[in-house]
């Protein structure tokens, strides 16, 4: 089985399918992420993920080497802003609304070991935070996203995204001090999941 | 937390400490952190904040697709190209467009205006006619008027009729049935005497052309009407009835069925029928062709 990277891109210009399958395998996980915390939905997301990996076959011919996988993110990321652009000219409401289960939807996360307490209240509040990451303009939320949830750094955001560096470090600033306030004002969250207090940061 | 005061920081301020928990700060800009941490109090409540908050969002729980995203062989099959024309699509529009609205404007300029001109009182004879012979009975009382509106200035030209008839034609219908054709008859009376007696200089197609086309049929009914009797509404009924019928053989409606066909037939013109067709289907062609760019810039996009 290839494991090479190079190897693979270069079976997928050549247009090997089983080559970029593995690439897809590889990443789509995080292609996946990224595409839910930007669009807040997961069949959004899925069908943005997979628009992203067909466009990123159709075109891996463009490839010109550097971080394969920022040239992906960057192709999610365009997907992931056309559908918020699509989405802004037809307002619609998620199917999720009307389902029952939609609120229990922990089987989309991974399985922690937790009790049902605890994995409920995380749920509840991974729920909440994403709602306010919802609430951040497009730009804010995908550095947060990129930096804070899914740790790349500055460079890697910047290569992503096309950002200069000095744009990441503002967008990302604004963006946790307005994730920050709408936090802090969300009393729904429970209680240990609040932010640290002071004390217990400076225990850290 | 819940409790801790808010401060407000500069942006730079708390871009700088963002910045400082991500541990992307330079040597100077870090000196520049750890005096700030010793002197605000504000500043370090702000820099455990962030540390919480980055803290929180690290530990979120990872989404996971329900399905796998490999690329079937249906689905990854390459794209019919079928136009890969469509490349320059936006260039062959925009020659196009130049080409139309180039040989639009000089057509134009070669005719003095006259497509525009010579269709104007078409529109606007038909529903006239029409509407007086529907105003019969309100004749009488607006004849009157209409005899107030044959006596238009001396000195109104052949540039006077387009705007009486259309400052007419938003006035009330029954009245606007009356006071047009009359206005019209009388203006276009004037018209045709004045070229011969003020002016030496030759009418222009604009005038020529639109004088025999504001009355038709009411220039010989009206004009002559208004010469003996210009309240009798006699003569308006007499109009009327000679625009409404068609198959009468009197002179007068000899005269309005050559002044009713003028308007709609591209005298001497004839390849005005082919040019207006032809620029339909560079105008939809044009269309098409932005269409087709903006169809393929989507395609294409990565």
């Amino acid at each position: 089985m290839l494991t090479d990277e190079p190897e693979l891109i270069q079976r997928s210009q050549d247009g090997d399918r089983q080559a970029f399958n593995l690439l897809v395998e590889r990443y789509q996980n995080r292609l996946y992420g990224l595409s839910y915390r930007m669009l807040g939905d997961p069949d959004a997301a899925a069908d943005a993920v997979q628009d992203s990996f067909l466009s990123a076959y159709r075109n891996i011919k463009r490839y010109r080497g550097g971080s394969f996988v920022a040239w992906l993110l960057r192709i999610a990321t365009n997907t992931c802003y056309d559908q918020l652009r699509a989405r802004k000219r037809r307002p619609q409401t998620s199917l999720d609304a009307f389902d029952p289960d939609a609120d229990e939807a922990p089987r989309q996360f991974t399985d922690s070991g937790e009790s049902p307490d605890d994995r409920t209240l995380r749920d509840e509040l991974a729920r909440e935070i994403q709602r306010r990451l919802d609430d951040l303009p497009d730009d804010q939320r995908l550095a947060i996203v990129m930096s804070d949830i899914q740790g790349y750094s500055y460079d890697e955001i910047s290569a992503a995204t096309g950002w200069p560096l000095g744009t990441v470090k503002s967008r990302l600033s604004r963006g946790r001090t307005h994730l920050r306030d709408a936090l802090r004002a969300g009393e729904l969250l429970p209680a240990q999941y609040r932010l640290p207090s002071r004390d217990e940061t400076r225990e850290d | 937390m819940k409790n801790a005061p808010r401060h407000i920081h500069s942006d730079d301020t708390s871009e700088l400490l963002s910045s400082y928990i991500d541990d992307a700060v330079d040597l100077v800009e870090r000196r520049r952190v750890d005096k700030l941490l010793r002197e605000c109090n504000a500043c370090v409540m702000e820099l455990e904040d962030l540390r919480g908050l980055r803290q929180l969002l690290q530990h979120l729980p990872e989404p996971m697709p329900r399905r796998s995203f490999t690329l079937d062989a249906s689905v990854a099959a390459p794209r019919m190209r079928l136009f890969p024309i469509f490349r320059f699509a936006s260039l062959a529009a925009a020659l196009l467009l130049f080409v139309v609205l180039g040989v639009d404007a000089l057509g134009r300029g070669g005719q003095g205006g006259q497509l525009t001109t010579a269709s104007q009182p078409a529109a606007e004879v038909a529903p006239l006619a029409q509407e007086q012979s529907r105003t019969i009975d309100s004749a009488a009382t607006a004849a009157p008027e209409a005899a107030t509106a044959k006596e238009p200035p001396s000195a109104a030209g052949g540039a006077a009729t387009e705007p009486t008839a259309e400052a007419a034609a938003e006035i009330a219908p029954d009245v606007a049935a009356l006071q047009v054709p009359a206005t019209a008859a009388a203006a276009t009376g004037e018209e045709q005497e004045a070229p011969a007696q003020d002016s030496p200089v030759e009418p222009t197609m604009d005038i020529a052309g639109a004088a025999p086309e504001q009355g038709p049929g009411l220039d010989d009914e009206q004009n002559n009407d208004s010469a003996d009797a210009p309240a009798d509404p006699d003569a308006v009924l007499e109009s009327s009835a000679a625009l409404s019928n068609n198959d009468t053989s009197s002179p007068d409606t000899t005269t309005l069925e050559e002044a009713q066909a003028l308007p709609g037939e591209p005298v001497n013109r004839p390849w005005q029928d082919s040019w207006r067709v032809a620029e339909a289907l560079l105008a939809a062609l044009v269309v098409a062709l932005g269409g087709a760019t903006w169809w393929s810039a989507r395609q294409e996009r990565v």
